[in-house]
């Protein structure tokens, strides 16, 4: 009788041992908290497979084309290479970029202009626009509990069939909690194992100068809102944050992003304008147009020699992190939505 | 003898533990033209006809209140009030005395905390319909409709009344004499008396004009005669 309470005390320890090796990182050390409240929502693998699932299936969109991957997808940091504006259902194009998804429970707001307040809640938008899912949230859960996969996932990870809107944008949640990015060779320098070139040194020390005041260490975002002086594309006439707040001194404004994973996200900017680095650089440094709202930061003007540009450029791309792009975990969930059959 | 009479006695008492208790609560009843608001019938009025598809708001934080002192807050916070299921029309409370309470309190409404809380469920689901998605925060009230004024197409109105970030918060705290049985009216004549559907056919955002009409549909409250 005591050998077996012993036996399932030690297989019971092991396995929240096993349940919290498997979720470190995604706090990583360097980080500040985080702004999600991971208690609301108790990461579960179960929980987690459901929400990769569901975000790699196009079951989400009202004609089952379009998935969430369609314009996040996992080799460019989960946002959407070589597309200025997203693409969304019967081949619509939208007026903003797909923005990169990673470190979201650092995040405040989500969408370009700040529009949504909760992780949870994200994917409403997506789902319901007309432009880019076409769906309905009551639609969708209907066709999530008529599939033969779906009841099953969620009875094993909720203790329920009945699956409802809060029950899967939880799930979704769960999945995106896990897309974390810190493991940079920047990581690697501030945690001693590797170190900069003299370049990528020199562009650190620029970047502190320059950058860092609005994309802050370690987020390389304050994700806050702000007017970077970009002249306004009159064929979009996208005002941003202003459209929500609906004050003046919002005009202009969108979401600072974050810098990590350039290499993988381009283009850039809120309507993809800049498809190069340099392209952004020359902005900072000869293309910003004042206006009321520009960012008192940006008043003062920038100045770069070339070489400067090179080494900045160098340390940017340090803040690539490819383990993440590549992680086999975060990819799409083959056995569940594409079973072999035997 | 005196085996049986306690035997039945007994009996009787354990039977009377079993009759459910009475139910209370409130009725909150949507009416126009002193009736209850039937779904795709027409209201004639003076200046037009007028027809209602869908009618839903939300109840939240019921208090009864007597004297200063005594309070009693119903479990359940949130309550989706939704034409087109009848039972949602009824907020019961098996805990609620038939104890002489002076007033009620609620809010019309959904509080600034449960709207940035992220998905919740039950009522509050947004399956719903009653959550925005292209931006944050739950649509209080939903009111949507076809009059003859209405310059738009199909004639049709609509008026979704939220938002919760100052300064433009919808939820309206309501506090009512106590009716005996319960029952209260949400009077839409009232409401739509102040409306000039010619002009003010469609509010689909947070701002003045929806905090403005939550505010009237707050007084549009009543005992039910």
């Amino acid at each position: 009788m005591n050998k077996n309470l012993i036996v399932i005390v030690v297989f019971s320890l092991f396995l929240f041992a096993f349940k919290c090796m498997k979720y470190d990182g995604l706090i990583p050390l360097n980080f500040p908290a985080p702004i999600y409240n991971f208690e609301e929502n108790p990461l579960d693998s179960n929980k987690i497979e459901i929400g990769r699932t569901l975000f790699y299936d196009p079951i989400l969109s009202k004609d089952n084309t379009i998935s969430c991957s369609s314009c996040h997808s996992p080799y460019n940091a989960f946002a959407h290479t070589d597309h200025d504006l997203s693409h969304g259902i019967y081949d619509s194009i939208g007026t903003r970029n797909a923005p990169a998804l990673f470190n979201l429970a650092w995040h405040s707001s989500f969408m370009w202009d700040g529009a949504i307040n909760h992780l949870d809640m994200q994917a409403l938008a997506p789902i319901n626009h007309a432009g880019e899912m076409g769906e309905t949230t009551k639609n969708v859960v209907d066709k999530l509990n008529k599939s033969s996969i779906y009841p099953v996932l969620f009875e094993s990870a909720f203790g329920t069939k009945e699956i409802t809107g809060e029950l899967m944008l939880k799930a979704l949640t769960q999945f995106q909690l896990t897309l974390v990015s810190a493991n940079s060779k920047y990581d690697q320098v501030k945690s001693g194992e590797k170190f900069f070139s003299s370049k990528e040194q020199n562009g650190y020390k620029l970047f502190k100068q320059n950058c860092n005041s609005c994309h802050t260490e370690p987020l390389f975002s304050s994700y806050q809102f702000a007017n970077n002086g970009l002249p306004i594309d009159s064929t979009l006439s996208d005002y941003g944050r202003k459209r929500i707040t609906q004050k003046t001194e919002d005009n202009m404004l969108f979401k600072i992003p974050s810098l990590r994973n350039l290499s993988y996200s381009y283009p850039y900017m809120h309507d993809g304008r800049f498809n190069k680095l340099n392209q952004v650089l020359n902005h900072y440094t000869n293309g910003i147009k004042d206006s009321p709202t520009l960012s008192l930061k940006l008043k003062k003007k920038i100045t770069f020699s070339s070489n400067e540009k090179v080494d900045l450029i160098a340390f940017l791309k340090t803040l690539d992190d490819k383990a993440f792009v590549f992680n086999p975990k975060n990819k799409f969930p083959r056995s569940i939505l594409l079973p072999e059959k035997d | 003898m005196m085996k049986t009479i306690l035997f039945i006695i007994f009996t009787v008492f354990l039977c009377a533990s079993f009759v459910p208790k009475k139910k209370r609560g409130l009725t909150f009843t949507p009416t126009f033209q002193r009736n209850i608001i039937q779904l795709d019938r027409d209201y004639y009025r003076y200046e037009d006809t007028i027809r209602f598809s869908s009618l839903k708001f939300y109840i939240s934080n019921i208090k009864l209140h007597k004297g200063k002192s005594k309070t009693y807050c119903f479990p359940k916070r949130f309550h989706l009030i939704d034409l087109s299921n009848p039972a949602s029309l009824r907020i019961l409370s098996q805990k609620v005395k038939k104890s002489n309470w002076d007033s009620v309190s609620f809010t019309l409404g959904i509080d600034s905390i449960t709207n940035s809380a992220g998905a919740l469920g039950g009522d509050l689901d947004p399956t719903n319909g009653m959550y925005w998605t292209w931006q944050s925060g739950y649509i209080n009230t939903k009111i949507e409709g076809f009059s003859s004024q209405c310059p738009t197409r199909k004639n049709k109105f609509q008026f979704h009344l939220g938002g919760f970030t100052f300064p433009h918060q919808t939820a309206q705290k309501a506090t009512l004499p106590y009716a005996e049985d319960g029952e209260y009216e949400l009077n839409f004549s009232k409401l739509f008396s102040t409306i000039n559907l010619e002009s003010n056919h469609t509010i689909m955002s947070p701002g003045k004009k929806a905090v403005d009409m939550t505010e009237i549909l707050a007084t549009c409250f009543h005992s039910k005669l």
